[in-house]
């Protein structure tokens, strides 16, 4: 079943599995996963634990230290210090998250901040994030405008300036301003601070695009358009979950003609 | 006979199983014993699936960059960790391994860390 216990360039690797479950996990992440002791996954999409449970010889599922109403920081600590507790025990191991595991997850940086002081090699496996399927969900090429993200309450926080003509995702807007564990369903006045945020920058009719990429094969993505001016109560009535796609006012004017001209020769 | 959990473990995993259900559903579905909710959720509604499936994975995985609030430093300085004496005394307990519970010394180095 596993290869774990031969050679290994590293005691702990961190490996994203994708966001729609085992059909997202890349060759690369499989075969990591299959030569370590023991995998801890914070994964809930259906059939992924028992499906690593066929590669792996040890998995835990990490869901359980998440305590509803209790502060995010310290399960995201015992996490990461359950990955370093194995892998000083019994390397290699494994941590495995679902979506990228490197993008909006703080088990991971601590994992590697203790990796660097206890002299424990890390590597890195990129998996598919939600920025990739939000991409195939809207059918947008980042090249086009460019592109300008931020996490939302990061965005209030430190009131970062937004540029019109540059497309903007928002991440994790129902976590707005909530620093535990929360299922419950967010209230209009949550977020209105958002909406009048992006007021500054947008005009009230102007569109904005929610995205909930489908977690399991036979679900769809959930997308819905909404417009600025009504956007707390479309999201309090919404899904509760994903992230908002903003784009352009307008497209930003060409300024360089002699370049637009080297370009344009020949065309 | 197989039931509804063995079919949405299997639409995971076997990836020409997935492509046949979707060509022909009842045919993919003809060797599972399902009740007509059930076949329902997985040939009409969306949202039915959505609810058997349960917690949304959007759920776990939420930022903690708020953690990183007091700090102005760009990265994780490994030298100036070393530095600092608690971290020192965490890693230490950590090495020691004499701890009955090996987890505590290493959930201690976390807090000093993150």
């Amino acid at each position: 079943m596993t290869d774990a216990g031969k050679f290994s360039p590293f005691d702990i690797a961190i490996v994203g599995l994708g966001i729609v479950g085992v059909h997202q996990i890349t060759r690369e992440v499989g075969e990591t996963i299959q030569r370590c002791r023991h995998t801890f996954v914070v994964d809930g999409g259906f059939g992924v634990v028992p499906y690593l449970k066929t590669i792996c010889a040890e998995v835990t599922s990490l869901l359980p230290f998440y305590e509803r109403g209790k502060e995010r920081l310290p399960t995201y600590r015992r996490m990461a210090a359950e990955v370093i507790n194995a892998a000083i025990a019994r390397s290699p191991v494994c941590f495995a998250t679902y979506g990228h595991p490197l993008v909006y997850c703080y088990p991971a940086i601590l994992i590697q901040r203790a990796a660097k002081l206890l002299n424990l090699r890390v590597e890195a496996f990129p998996g598919i994030s939600s920025l990739d399927t939000l991409f195939v969900d809207l059918g947008i090429d980042a090249a086009t405008d460019g592109l300008q993200m931020y996490e939302t309450t990061d965005l209030l926080l430190r009131r970062r300036p937004l540029q019109n003509d540059v497309p903007c995702i928002l991440w994790q807007v129902n976590a707005i301003a909530e620093p535990t564990y929360e299922t419950d369903r967010r209230s209009a006045d949550q977020f209105l601070p958002l909406q009048n945020y992006l007021l500054e920058f947008y005009p009230p009719e102007h569109p904005i695009t929610l995205v909930l990429s489908k977690t399991f094969p036979l679900l769809g993505s959930t997308v819905e358009t909404y417009r600025l001016g009504t956007l707390a109560s479309d999201l309090e009535r919404g899904p509760q979950s994903g992230n908002l796609y903003i784009p352009v006012v307008r497209r930003r004017a060409i300024v360089d003609y002699e370049l637009l001209e080297k370009l344009t020769v020949g065309t | 006979m197989p039931n509804l959990d063995d079919f949405l473990l299997r639409i995971q995993t076997d990836h020409s199983f997935y492509l046949r259900f979707r060509q022909n559903p009842e045919e993919a579905l003809g060797s599972y014993e399902l009740s007509a909710e059930e076949r329902a959720a997985l040939t009409e509604s969306g949202e039915q699936l959505r609810v058997r499936l349960g917690q949304l994975n959007s759920y776990w995985k939420t930022s903690c960059t708020h953690a990183l609030l007091g700090s102005g430093e760009l990265g994780f300085d490994v030298t100036a960790a070393l530095g600092r004496s608690e971290v020192k005394n965490a890693i230490d307990q950590v090495r020691a391994g004499t701890h009955a519970d090996s987890l505590k010394p290493v959930l201690a180095l976390m807090e000093k860390i993150g």
